[in-house]
């Protein structure tokens, strides 16, 4: 071998290594901006559902209001409105014993009425049961309460033993009442089974309406359900949705 | 062309002390690793400020022993370096095996310090190169500094290594002065490319007169 060749030898191999080196740089770099756009479309996913939680709960806080309204309007203010009139009757006079009485009477059983109201509209709003006595109390009263007015509507079963927060279990709550309020309005159920497990926490629910289709997006993503997935996210913990149309829903959630 | 490559070399020797002072610049405000980069930089200048006066500038003396505090200064500061950006202290125990065995061999055969270190030099760079692409595999999915210094050290290193490691070879050749000082210029063509680089990276990212107007706020 000529001297000059191994020059060029060492000039060769010097070019491959720097044309390795820069094919390398390259790959590291492309790998990098693929990974870091992945990131980036990740991160825009989960602002999206965020935003998405925002928007269902603001939604669902003024369809509450606007029920608190309706509820105030036509339990509390219609009723007050004729013990006014009635008071006004009696305070201008000229009437009659009898029918002062019968004004009397009256208001006495409107305020009785508005009570009982402010009280439900109370209860409705939180449920004193379960701030006192816990979700399973508050399961049992919610399910006496629907099997009173349907009988064996709603069966319960299981057992609880506190293993949620406070604050968890209302949103547990919130999310059967959503649930049972769906099947009786939408899916016009005549059976609700709800399970309890403990340790970990499992919900399962299921009922035996009109269910859901699942490919239809409005309907998958409508407000009450929005409402639910939302909660779950609250307190961490994954749901699980199956329904098609004609054999109602399957739900459950785990902790 | 030789004029040509010879004022390049001597632009590489003024852009390598502008690189470190520019490195000074922010160097308290700065991460570790920045500071120990700096002062890298900062060494390398001054070898090659000490090797130029000593070999080409008033002396026209043999500097290859220069050669050993370039490798060994290189192979601890940048050690040190990714010690700290890949946050791996074990990285450390290499800098004192790298010192002893360069101890070792100057003990060993004290002339061997006016020579060339062709072994040393090899495994010192191939140690470097794999921390960089190291590096550069942590930084695909970590948000990283120094990213495009390490691109630099990776493709300079890699390739420089050949051209140090076949200097002993291709000065004992009997070839004319110009066919040898191909591999050196190649070198000084090289290292300016790897003195851009760390010029773009302090430009990009450490540039502490650039502001970025954003929503209403000066970040500086």
């Amino acid at each position: 071998m000529k001297d000059s060749d191994l020059i060029n030898l060492v000039l060769i191999a010097v070019s491959l290594l720097l044309a390795m080196a820069l094919g390398l740089v390259a790959f590291f770099y492309f790998s990098r901006r693929k990974v870091v756009n992945a990131q980036l479309e990740n991160a825009q996913m989960e602002i999206e559902h965020q935003k998405e939680i925002l928007q269902a709960t603001i939604l669902t806080q003024e369809e509450e209001r606007k029920r608190i309204a309706q509820d105030l309007h036509d339990a509390i203010s219609s009723k007050l409105n004729i013990v006014s009139l009635n008071t006004n009757v009696l305070l201008d006079g000229g009437i009659t014993s009898e029918e002062s009485q019968g004004l009397l009477e009256t208001i006495l059983s409107i305020s009785d009425t508005t009570l009982e109201n402010s009280r439900r509209i109370a209860h409705d709003l939180l449920p004193p049961v379960l701030e006192k006595f816990g979700l399973w109390a508050a399961l049992e009263e919610l399910t006496n309460d629907f099997n009173r007015a349907s009988n064996g509507l709603i069966n319960l079963e299981g057992s609880y033993d506190k293993c949620l927060e406070p604050k968890d279990e209302l949103h547990v709550f919130r999310i059967v009442q959503e649930l049972v309020n769906n099947s009786i309005r939408h899916g016009k159920a005549k059976k609700i089974e709800l399970k309890i497990e403990k340790n970990p926490f499992v919900l399962d629910y299921c009922d035996d309406g009109s269910g859901i289709d699942l490919i239809d997006k409005n309907m998958r993503a409508g407000l009450g359900m929005k409402n639910i997935q939302s909660r779950c996210d609250i307190i961490n913990a994954t749901s699980l949705l199956e329904s098609c149309p004609g054999k109602g829903i399957k739900f459950s959630i785990q902790t | 062309m030789d004029e040509f490559l010879n004022s390049l070399g001597d632009f590489s020797i003024y852009l390598s002390v502008f690189t470190g002072l520019l490195y000074l610049i922010g160097f308290r405000k700065n991460s570790k690793s920045y500071r120990i980069f700096a002062l890298y930089l900062i060494l390398i200048a001054l070898i090659q400020v000490g090797a130029y006066y000593v070999g080409r500038g008033h002396l026209h003396k043999s500097n290859l022993y220069y050669s050993h505090f370039y490798y060994l200064g290189q192979f601890v500061l940048l050690t040190i370096f990714y010690a700290s950006l890949l946050k791996r202290k074990w990285l450390y125990s290499l800098v004192v095996l790298m010192l002893f065995y360069a101890a070792y061999g100057l003990i060993k055969d004290p002339e061997s310090f006016y020579r060339y270190n062709t072994l040393g030099m090899t495994i010192a760079h191939a140690i470097l190169v794999l921390y960089s692409v190291l590096y550069l595999y942590k930084s695909i999915t970590d948000k990283g500094e120094f990213v495009i210094v390490s691109s630099g050290i990776f493709f300079y290193l890699l390739s420089s290594t050949l051209i140090f490691a076949t200097h002993n070879a291709v000065s004992n050749l009997d070839l004319t002065k110009e066919t040898k000082n191909i591999l050196a210029d190649l070198n000084v063509i090289l290292y300016m490319l790897f003195l851009i680089l760390i010029l773009i990276e302090w430009f990009r990212n450490y540039n502490s007169f650039k502001g970025v107007y954003k929503n209403g706020s000066n970040e500086g």
